[in-house]
């Protein structure tokens, strides 16, 4: 269904997180470290249709710096931020530079994990629209001929 | 002649011819009984000052022998210090002068020609005194059998009162005359004043040595104590006591004596009102107190614990200002001592300066001592609330992972266990029983991290307008159960003015104590929830301090158990549970909370109730108006507790 880079310091975080979203049918990369992410994103081809990232890594700002990067690999690449309960205020930062949504982790009562793959699934619905809209754009642009061809969009 | 008599005395201890050996007239001490060293230079200096004044003396009127003696305030006795001329030996110079004076009435045993001694009249009396033959004297007890006349001049101190007497005899009748006592009354002045710098010198000592008392002793308890103490022997009283003001009741409290109330130190009986009596009068002025016979003074109340009121000869009271908490009272109390009335009572100058000194030492050492133990918790406070924020979250992200982990599992036997039953009969039940287990525990564990989490969170104020009545409408719809068997009861005081408050943080506040209630009733009952506008008293009764402007209070009243009277102080405290789930955070987190809004929560029983076991909890929160506007810089001022992935403001959402 999707291109996913999931980003966390925790292995247990990332193995779980990979096998549900395989068994979403996702095609899942992991990445341990933002150095890591950073690569796998720069790296990407086609580039990642939604990264899930940790807020906290190296820094308390993990999440920036991995939503930064992303999102100069490709505008349009959703981010969604783990945050841990109740430490949203770095998230909502994440939110206003541009982040889909982000996740608290240990919500206490809730499945977070459904609540992810929904997250997920509407981060991936958002992304095809925009990418639609901007084809149509494109090719009102190609006929006018004036068009900004030089955006770089894969997928 | 002889020196049987009574009122001579032979001390088992030599006098060894110094000051330094025995009290000072005007110090109530032994330099020795100092666990200071005092330089004995001064002393030294001082006594041969005092022996060659001697000389000169005897040598000026044309005595043979000469004897200097001083009063030694502890024994209330006259000490031989220094004797001049010939055929002196240690047994006579060991002689001691009882001083007692005489009982009203006991001239009969003048009548009856019993000599009370030349030395000791000239004492009491303060006057000079001569005699041509010593035979024929009424006063006259002598040491020699070749003495035929003598005179005697009293030593005066500074400040008044006679401290000794310089004697000086001669082997021929009528050797001396008034010329002759005129010349010694000035050296008697020199004595005087030698002993009166040497009694400063030692004083100043003294005081140097408390100075250092106050760099090396770093528990408060047993510096106040040491001051007490030393005061009490420089300033030559019977009692020296510090009152602190306690900030919670406003009353000065008994905090180091030494003397009659030092058994007392500690204890709530002794203890003055602000403005009460002259203790109370210095905590509230702000101003020293010195007085001679505080009977006569208009501020006196007559409620000195020390000794009753008609033996206490004179007060002296310095305030201690502190910079952190309320004025206290450092206070010196000397007794009418019928054995030495003829010295000075009243506290001089020097004695008020001294007192001052002590008192302002005392006051920064008391402020130094409460800083360091705020610093000191602050660290603590932080340190632990890092810490806790780390472990919170690390367990957090594993909770989590593994939360996964098993939400796999379970898809994965929900998966097997379909086939599997078809082909072999494999028995799935269990397995999903464990898993489900495991489950519950990790849900259980989030809920866990989610009360830690709010406890360190507490104090962290995001605060906004709000309306308490509305709060707590939303609040009970959200958090009441809906199908309950406990009538609750909205209670709500139309028109509270609107007040700023972390809206998020007391509806988790208030949601707990709804929570409580509901616990504890499970057999149904009722909780009513009331707020109004407090009322001044109550105010002031539960917070015993004057809070300004409007105080919103908010009650819980339940028909529960209620608690127990220990129950009721204990319930705030951090890991205190009465219930199976749980930390215990919960009251406290709600304290914190309350608190962070510069509120107060009390837990009041029912006041009503009489004295019959108390039915129902009644919890009490007042939450002041005006400072809700403070409520904002408290979040910068917790940062300690702050978790590293803040940085700012924090939101529940």
């Amino acid at each position: 269904m999707g291109r996913i880079l999931i980003i966390d310091d925790e292995d247990d975080v990332r193995l779980s997180l990979e096998r549900r979203l395989k068994r979403e049918n996702h095609e899942v990369e992991t990445a341990g470290s933002q150095a890591e992410a950073r690569q796998k994103i720069q790296d990407a081809n086609p580039p990642f249709d939604v990264v899930l990232s940790d807020m906290l890594m190296e820094s308390p700002n993990s999440g920036v710096e991995v939503l930064k990067a992303t999102l100069a690999r490709d505008i349009f690449t959703e981010v969604i931020v783990l945050t841990a309960y109740g430490n949203v205020s770095n998230a909502v930062e994440c939110m206003k530079l541009g982040a889909f949504d982000y996740v608290e982790k240990n919500i206490p009562n809730v499945d977070v994990y459904e609540l992810i793959c929904i997250k997920i699934d509407q981060a991936l619905e958002r992304r095809r629209s925009s990418l639609a809209t901007l084809r149509k754009m494109e090719h009102f642009a190609d006929v006018r001929g004036t068009g900004p061809g030089t955006f770089n969009i894969e997928g | 002649m002889n020196t049987s008599t009574d009122n001579y005395i032979s001390r088992t201890t030599p006098a060894r011819g110094t000051i330094s050996d025995a009290a000072l007239p005007g110090t109530a001490f032994h330099p020795h009984e100092f666990d200071v060293e005092i330089s004995q230079t001064s002393l030294a200096e001082a006594d041969e000052l005092l022996k060659a004044t001697l000389e000169e003396a005897m040598k000026a009127v044309g005595g043979t022998r000469a004897f200097l003696a001083l009063v030694d305030t502890l024994s209330g006795e006259l000490a031989l210090r220094f004797t001049a001329g010939e055929g002196w030996t240690e047994d006579i110079r060991r002689l001691r002068v009882n001083i007692h004076p005489h009982e009203p009435g006991s001239h009969a045993a003048l009548a009856e020609g019993k000599r009370q001694g030349i030395t000791r009249h000239v004492l009491l009396t303060s006057r000079r005194y001569f005699t041509g033959n010593v035979n024929a004297d009424p006063h006259y007890i002598g040491f020699f059998a070749d003495v035929g006349s003598e005179v005697a001049v009293p030593i005066i101190a500074p400040g008044g009162g006679a401290i000794g007497v310089i004697n000086i005899e001669s082997s021929e009748h009528n050797a001396f005359t008034e010329e002759h006592a005129n010349l010694l009354s000035v050296l008697a002045r020199r004595v005087a004043l030698i002993v009166s710098m040497a009694e400063h010198q030692v004083r100043e000592e003294a005081l140097i040595s408390i100075g250092k008392d106050f760099n090396s002793i770093s528990d408060l308890d047993a510096l106040m104590q040491d001051v007490v103490t030393q005061a009490t022997k420089i300033l030559r009283a019977e009692d020296c006591s510090l009152f602190l003001m306690d900030d919670e009741n406003d009353m000065l409290h008994l905090a180091a004596s030494y003397g009659p109330l030092r058994e007392q130190t500690g204890q709530q009986a002794v203890a003055y009102d602000r403005g009460e009596g002259l203790t109370g009068w210095v905590a509230q002025h702000g101003e020293v107190i010195r007085v001679a016979d505080p009977r006569h003074d208009p501020r006196w109340k007559g409620s000195f614990m020390e000794a009753p009121a008609a033996e206490i000869a004179a007060v002296l009271a310095a305030p201690v200002w502190t910079q952190r908490s309320k004025t206290g009272v450092l206070r010196v109390v000397r007794l009418r001592k019928g054995l030495l009335n003829f010295l000075p009572q009243e506290f001089t100058q020097a004695d008020e300066d001294v007192l001052v000194t002590l008192a302002s030492q005392l006051a920064v050492a008391i402020d130094r001592t409460r800083l360091m133990n705020r610093i000191l918790q602050s660290e603590r406070m932080a340190a632990w609330g890092e810490m806790s924020a780390r472990a919170a979250h690390m367990i957090g992200n594993t909770v989590f992972g593994i939360k996964g982990h098993v939400n796999e599992l379970n898809h994965w036997i929900k998966g097997h266990s379909a086939e599997s039953v078809a082909i072999v009969k494999t028995d799935w039940d269990e397995p999903r029983l464990l898993q489900e287990h495991i489950t519950r525990g990790i849900y259980r564990l989030e809920g866990i991290l989610g009360e830690f989490r709010d406890f360190v969170l507490a104090t962290q104020l995001h605060a906004t307008e709000g309306d308490i009545n509305q709060i707590l409408r939303r609040i009970t719809a959200e958090s009441f159960p809906k199908h309950s068997n406990i009538d609750l009861v909205l209670n709500l005081a139309p028109s509270l003015p609107p007040i700023a408050v972390d809206e998020v943080k007391l509806k988790r506040a208030f949601s707990e104590l709804i929570e409580n209630s509901v616990d504890f009733q499970p057999h149904g009952g009722q909780l009513t929830i009331r707020t109004a506008l407090a009322d001044r008293d109550l105010v002031l009764a539960l917070t015993r301090q004057q809070v300004h402007g409007p105080v919103i209070q908010i009650e819980f009243i339940d028909h529960g158990p209620g608690l127990t009277e220990q129950d009721r102080e204990r319930v705030f405290t951090p890991f205190y549970t009465r219930k199976a789930k749980g930390m215990g955070l919960g009251l406290s987190i709600v304290k914190g909370i309350i608190e962070a809004h510069s509120g107060i929560i009390r837990e009041i029983g029912d006041l009503n109730a009489g004295k019959g076991r108390r039915e129902g909890a009644h919890f009490i929160v007042l939450l002041p108006l005006s400072s809700g506007r403070d409520a904002k810089p408290k979040e910068t001022e917790n940062t300690a507790n702050q978790p590293k992935e803040q940085n700012g403001q924090n939101s529940d959402n």
